[in-house]
């Protein structure tokens, strides 16, 4: 939220209006109402695009209270996705674990599985490549064994 | 004709079906003991908290003789365990349940509550082949007699933590006959560890270890910390720190010199102290630490400093490196954080005083700071903040500005500085230039002066500064974008700094790589798709059944992790006898290789290969120690 102030005085209005309505920050707000406030200052029209973007959500714990924080989350991403801005764009990355699954599979615009991406398969290959034959503790091992190494890493490492 | 392979998987959900289709059905009894426990895996993560704080297994075991056996033959794997824990039922009841392993976690500060449960504290503690993970935050009465039980080997016990609610000095100290030959975590707090018990033969497996609050009584010089340390290959995190300043000024000769070689703690990545100057100089003049990416150190007031050691030893640790500094007073002392410390996953140094008075606050920091003066000359961002919540109201009387301009002056290569609201005053005071001061010009390299205030206020307070450096050639650009209530809202909303991270991740980046999803067509569809468009990128599923790694007597392991500063491939060969390192080119046939390899903070595999051939090849590697 305070990105986005960065970029609107629209935005900032929002802000401040959900500041002073908490007291001038003498309250604090709970979760819900800051996501209201997100999505009321989502909801302005005119505005270029806004890209969020939600890293590792498996990260989210799934076991602390009831909803969980990866609840949540999850529910938020849904009403995210439900609302529909014509200028809103979510990329969420994670596990697929079974409940992320469930609500991402039907919510995704479109779905990447990385493991299945020949781009990713390179990038894993460039990359132990290039510590095989640059690691200075490395230097010491035949070539052959460095050559088993590239191809064990880069054939069993399935796009992880 | 659809075949029976096709039938087990069904199709993936979609947004007309979102729950999978059942397309097939049989009785569960078809499924192989791996199937089933992924699935105890999945009802388990359900609800973690009550699968042993509620025996919430119990309910699978109860389902037939088959489960039952399997559950309890693979309790390491399901992490199961009896929890003795604040009012949870005494062992006795639990008989008719099989010998699980026990872990005991007490957390009360009254002695009323302890009390009560006393009984069952002992109970578990007494039975040691069966504990695998003691908490204990208790008053000393209580910890003492918890302590006094605990003289024999624990031999499954991985994590000992033990800690008095009290601040003030006790003399409870852990049995110099207590062993441990599996502990990973050790950690005491207000409990003293005996230097008759040896840390690196009986503890050898140990990653992390805090020693804090550590009672005078048992201080141990630094030397005999060191030659403990030196058998710990595998420790991650090392804290230390004193209930006092110790050992006394008048005692402190016998640290001065540091007389023996410098040691290697080669896993170490965290390091934290509490003491007197002068112990962390004797203790950092003799070890070295490759890997270190953290070092918190806490120094009790001293009127001078000497920290010619540290210096060296952040100067030769890669990980320690200084880009960016804050330097922040606050009631009770002052506190030195590099690459911001807020962010404990990155690396960096933090150095807190304790010192109540602010000139006194300025001159500390200002020593140290000259002190680090070899490392500090690299940091480009520097960030000077006052903290005024349980400040005295005179906290700015009488406040020299050549004591700020002494504070600036070892950071010599700093581009921006950022002056916190309450100190803006201050700094544009000792700015501002004077001609007799020129040869004490601090800051020569800036470019870039960042305040908390109103732009006319700003260009008020600094135009001296900025039309000085204009006339030198060297002009610095003024930044007051933030507003008095922007600047509240942002503290009031205190949310974390997503560059800190980003930054990481991109020193880390291999170059070139990612490009392909950049410049690629499903990046480019999102940024052009539909209203509220959801990307999903994932990998694959963790997997529940790691590999058992090995029966023989011989390890090969080969490992790498993205976000760790170890090499992507790191060889390491021993002898499951501790001590016993064989030759490199005596591996035996049965040697084997597992590759653990980790690239993504969020995507983790864990693959493992077993091979029995090729043995002569890897024979010819050179391998490292671990």
């Amino acid at each position: 939220m305070i990105q986005l102030c960065e970029q609107s005085e629209a935005y900032c209005t929002v802000l401040s209006d959900f500041y002073s309505a908490n007291g001038n920050g003498s309250q604090r707000a709970s979760d819900s109402e800051l996501q209201q406030c997100l999505l009321r200052m989502l909801k302005l029209p005119g505005q270029p695009p806004v890209y969020v973007v939600i890293d590792g959500l498996d990260r989210c714990p799934v076991t602390r209270g009831s909803p969980s924080p990866r609840e949540i989350a999850l529910v938020i991403v849904d009403e995210l996705v439900k609302l529909h801005h014509p200028n809103l764009r979510i990329c969420v990355t994670s596990r697929p674990e079974v409940d992320i699954e469930l609500v991402l599979r039907s919510l995704a615009f479109h779905s990447v599985s990385l493991h299945d991406e020949s781009g990713q398969f390179q990038d894993i290959a460039e990359y132990v490549k290039f510590v095989v034959s640059t690691d200075r503790k490395m230097q010491r091992w035949e070539k052959a064994d460095k050559e088993l190494v590239f191809q064990v890493l880069t054939g069993k490492c399935d796009g992880m | 004709m659809l075949t029976s392979a096709q039938l087990l998987t069904p199709f993936p959900p979609t947004s007309e079906q979102p729950q999978y289709s059942v397309a097939y059905r049989s009785h569960i009894h078809i499924l192989n003991h791996d199937a089933l426990l992924n699935i105890f895996h999945h009802y388990r993560l359900q609800d973690v908290g009550s699968w042993n704080l509620r025996l919430a297994w119990c309910k699978l075991a109860r389902v037939c003789r088959r489960w039952r056996y399997l559950i309890y033959d693979s309790s390491s794997l399901l992490d199961i365990y009896l929890l003795f824990t604040n009012g949870s039922p005494a062992l006795d009841s639990l008989a008719h349940l099989p010998h699980l392993p026990l872990v005991i976690d007490y957390c009360n500060e009254t002695a009323t509550r302890v009390q009560q449960d006393e009984l069952s504290i002992l109970t578990g503690l007494e039975q040691r082949a069966r504990v695998r993970r003691i908490f204990l935050q208790v008053p000393p009465p209580h910890l003492g007699i918890c302590l006094a039980t605990m003289s024999d080997l624990y031999p499954i016990l991985e994590d000992l933590t033990l800690s008095s609610t009290t601040e003030e000095e006790t003399s409870m100290v852990l049995p110099s006959t207590f062993s441990a030959r599996n502990l990973r975590h050790l950690a005491l707090q207000g409990v003293g560890f005996p230097t008759e018990l040896p840390i690196f033969t009986y503890f050898t497996t140990l990653l992390t270890l805090t020693l804090t609050r550590i009672p005078a009584r048992y201080y141990f010089h630094p030397g005999h910390l060191v030659t403990q340390l030196q058998g710990l290959h595998h420790l991650e995190e090392l804290s230390i720190g004193f209930a006092i300043p110790i050992p006394l000024p008048s005692t402190e000769g016998d640290l001065l010199p540091a007389p023996m070689p410098r040691v290697t703690l080669p896993t170490l990545k965290r390091l934290t102290f509490r003491g007197v100057a002068v112990y962390l100089e004797n203790l950092v003049a003799q070890i070295n630490a490759p890997l270190l990416e953290r070092l918190i150190v806490a120094l009790f007031f001293e009127i001078d400093f000497t920290l010619v050691s540290l210096t060296q030893f952040v100067h030769a640790t890669s990980g320690l490196r200084c880009l960016s500094a804050k330097v922040l007073f606050k009631s009770g002392g002052v506190s030195i954080v590099t690459n911001d410390g807020e962010f404990l996953s990155s690396g960096g140094l933090t150095i807190n005083i304790n010192c109540e008075h602010l000139d006194w606050q300025i001159d500390v920091a200002t020593q140290c700071c000259a002190a680090l003066e070899q490392v500090l000359y690299a940091v480009d961002e520097l960030t000077l903040e006052l903290n005024k919540d349980g400040m005295p109201s005179d906290w700015d009387d009488s406040l020299d500005s050549m004591l700020w301009r002494g504070l600036l002056l070892p950071f010599r290569g700093v581009k921006k500085l950022q002056i916190g609201s309450s100190l803006t005053f201050e700094l544009s005071d000792a700015l501002k230039s004077d001609a007799a001061e020129l040869d004490l010009n601090p800051l020569p390299e800036l470019q870039k002066l960042e305040v908390q205030l109103e732009v006319n206020h700003a260009n008020m307070l600094f135009s001296t500064f900025i039309e000085t450096r204009d006339l030198e050639g060297r002009p610095v650009e003024l930044d007051s974008r933030l507003s008095s209530t922007s600047q509240k809202i942002q503290t009031w909303l205190s949310p974390t700094d997503p560059w800190m991270n980003h930054n990481i991740a991109r020193e880390r980046q291999h170059s070139g790589t990612g490009t392909w999803w950049i410049h690629g067509e499903a990046f480019s569809k999102w940024k052009n798709s539909g209203p509220s468009s959801l990307l999903w990128i994932h990998g694959k599923r963790q997997y529940f059944c790691r590999p058992v790694l090995f029966c023989d007597t011989h390890k090969l392991h080969v490992y790498s992790g993205s976000r760790e500063e170890h090499p992507l491939v790191r060889l390491s060969f021993y002898n499951l006898s501790p001590g016993r390192m064989t030759p490199h080119r005596s591996v035996p046939q049965s040697s084997r290789i597992s590759v653990l390899c980790a690239f993504g903070d969020w995507l983790r595999l864990h693959s493992f290969i077993a091979t029995s051939g090729r043995t002569e090849r890897r024979n010819s590697v050179g391998y490292s120690n671990p």
